[in-house]
């Protein structure tokens, strides 16, 4: 049975749907778009291609590998732009971050493959909702909404890239920052900071989804499950992958798991389920997971709402 | 699942039944070194306390703190049951320190090696001279907090011999005995899921012993639906292992199976973090 926990524990939810006004930045400065209800995919997901054999690879030093040129994606994909390796064995850690900043590569330990395997997810949402009406925007590599501009890197160096980009009607800007953090336990890092660009204050609920179709050590079918800071799936006598909140967040937080390995099986792309539909512990399923943020409901301009976390092989 | 294990003789198991029971001769198991990183803001995400016993134990382990819900949602190890032991597979003599009081009686006196601010060695020997165990705590405070336990094992005789070498904890996950356990190769958890603490509303968390470092020995990790010896892992050499296991009191564990030479020293590392 599937279970919208923040249903139980959603006093902070149900305070601000009774009290929240209508955004005025949303509603009345923002031209939105006419289909914001109902927010097709965008074409041309693929899937990338599985990495091949390089199990046990000595790699001494952190390395990065740009694997294509000027990037400016505004489609959904899960193509590798930028791949960081550090690690062997035991210590090896190998992931790639596409264009729009998902990262749909995570090998490690060596040989483990946690994310790039039957069908690819990993992505970001943002759902702001008033007491009328809901704005959803999500890219999770296989799929995104369409309203998203084009991504822009900021930077690049070997251990780390910064990825930016704006929602088309000019709300938010997304800059996340994406570390290789190599060593005994080697992590990625990945920040995740949404600038509210509207002169107009926001009363908007902000909640941020970082979510996952994790598939533990190369297999689909998972143990999952979570606590109120982390997520998890595992596979029993292999590894697993958990993403992690690392730095103190002003925002509620709590892990999720969905039963489904897909962002519209998980409720991910309907703007009426924002945050999608929760389940609880799960036993050998072809599932999914994610971090969910609930941030303050007021925002002036330029207010930025920051999220850290990690992804880890265990 | 049963690990295996070498035959040993049953003179030998009677001998040590005889001579390395529990003993209370020695308090070493009550907390002498406590460190303390990060803060106790809202999520409590960066906080990270546990003290470690004269004999080289936990007697706790407190991370995160200040939740959200006012709940006291930390991990941490219950009644001071955390601790090592080995097994000198060649002898089938079992040296071990659970914590709380029950270890074997073939140890001397733990010695403080060093002390600083974010970490403490300390070194002790068995009783027949033959092994030399030093532990480094290290506190790590950096952006994923948790502690880092090095454990030197040194083979004071004249012979190479085999060894299990075992870290053990007794998890009670945010203050609840009841956790939910399972391991992967290299990691073994307790934790209580999030919604059922026993306040039935707020937060759950977890703790994890995981291998860390890139030793060329074999490890296993390990979970146990029991706490207690002799069901517990008194007898490293064997001992029961399984999982998952839901809503029990139960344990986990990092298991290390090496052998080391004459005069030589073997490494064996493991972390604890919550989750």
């Amino acid at each position: 049975m599937k279970v919208n926990k923040w249903a139980t524990h959603g006093a902070c939810l149900a305070s601000f749907t009774l009290f929240a006004l209508p955004t005025p930045a949303q509603n009345q400065e923002i031209q939105l778009p006419a289909n914001i209800h109902w927010l097709p995919t965008a074409a041309g997901s693929q899937k990338n291609t599985r990495a091949n054999g390089q199990t046990q690879q000595e790699v001494a030093a952190v390395d990065v590998q740009k694997q294509a040129g000027d990037i400016s994606a505004t489609d959904a994909t899960t193509s590798c732009a930028y791949t960081f390796t550090t690690g062997s064995g035991p210590t090896y850690m190998k992931f790639c971050v596409t264009a729009n900043g998902n990262i749909t590569q995570f090998e490690s330990p060596a040989g483990n493959e946690q994310i790039n395997v039957q069908k690819v997810g990993e992505g970001y949402e943002l759902c702001a909702f008033t007491r009328s009406t809901a704005y959803l925007y999500y890219d999770y590599g296989e799929t995104a909404s369409a309203n998203w501009g084009p991504s822009t890197l900021l930077s690049l160096t070997a251990t780390e890239v910064k990825i930016e980009r704006t929602t088309s009607d000019g709300i938010w800007t997304l800059t996340q920052t994406i570390t290789a953090v190599g060593g005994q336990l080697p992590y990625a890092k990945v920040e995740m900071q949404f600038k509210y660009n509207s002169a107009t204050p926001s009363t908007a609920l902000p909640t941020f989804l970082r979510w996952v179709n994790v598939d533990a050590s190369d297999t689909a079918l998972n143990n999952l499950d979570s606590t109120a800071d982390s997520a998890w799936g595992y596979v029993k006598g292999a590894y697993g992958l958990m993403m992690q909140s690392i730095a103190p967040s002003d925002w509620f937080l709590e892990g999720v798991v969905f039963d489904s390995p897909s962002p519209t099986g998980s409720g991910l792309t309907n703007v009426n389920t924002c945050g999608g539909n929760f389940s609880g512990g799960l036993t050998n399923t072809d599932g999914s997971m994610g971090l969910l943020y609930l941030g303050e409901p007021s925002a002036p301009r330029d207010f930025v709402y920051t999220m850290t976390f990690k992804y880890k092989a265990y | 699942m049963k690990r295996k294990m070498l035959l040993l003789s049953l003179a030998v198991l009677v001998c040590f039944t005889l001579f390395a029971g529990p003993a209370r001769a020695q308090i070493q198991d009550t907390c002498a070194y406590t460190f303390t990183s990060g803060t106790a803001d809202s999520t409590g995400g960066s906080y990270m306390q546990y003290c470690v016993t004269a004999s080289g134990t936990l007697s706790y382990f407190n991370s995160p703190l200040g939740v959200p819900f006012g709940l006291n949602g930390v991990p941490e190890i219950e009644s001071s049951r955390e601790g090592y032991g080995f097994c000198d597979a060649d002898t089938g003599i079992n040296y071990y320190n659970w914590g709380e009081e029950n270890y074997s009686n073939n140890w001397n006196p733990a010695t403080l090696v060093s002390q600083t601010a974010t970490a403490v060695t300390i070194a002790r020997t068995t009783t027949d001279g033959l092994w030399t165990l030093t532990q480094t705590f290290t506190q790590v405070a950096n952006g994923a907090p948790h502690l880092e336990i090095k454990m030197n094992l040194k083979n004071n005789s004249d012979v190479s011999k085999t060894v299990y070498l075992v870290r053990w904890a007794n998890v009670a996950a945010a203050d609840d005995t009841l956790n939910n356990l399972d391991n992967t190769l290299n990691s073994a958890w307790g934790y209580v899921e999030f919604l059922n603490t026993p306040e039935e509303v707020g937060p759950g968390y977890g703790l994890m012993v995981q291998n860390a470092g890139t030793s060329s020995i074999e490890y296993s990790a390990f979970v146990m639906k029991t706490i207690e010896a002799p069901d517990g892992p008194s007898n490293v050499c064997s001992f029961n292992v399984g999982g998952p296991y839901t809503n029990i009191n139960g344990s986990m564990g990092m298991d290390y199976s090496f052998r080391v030479s004459k005069n030589e020293t073997e490494t064996a590392t493991v972390n604890y973090t919550f989750f």
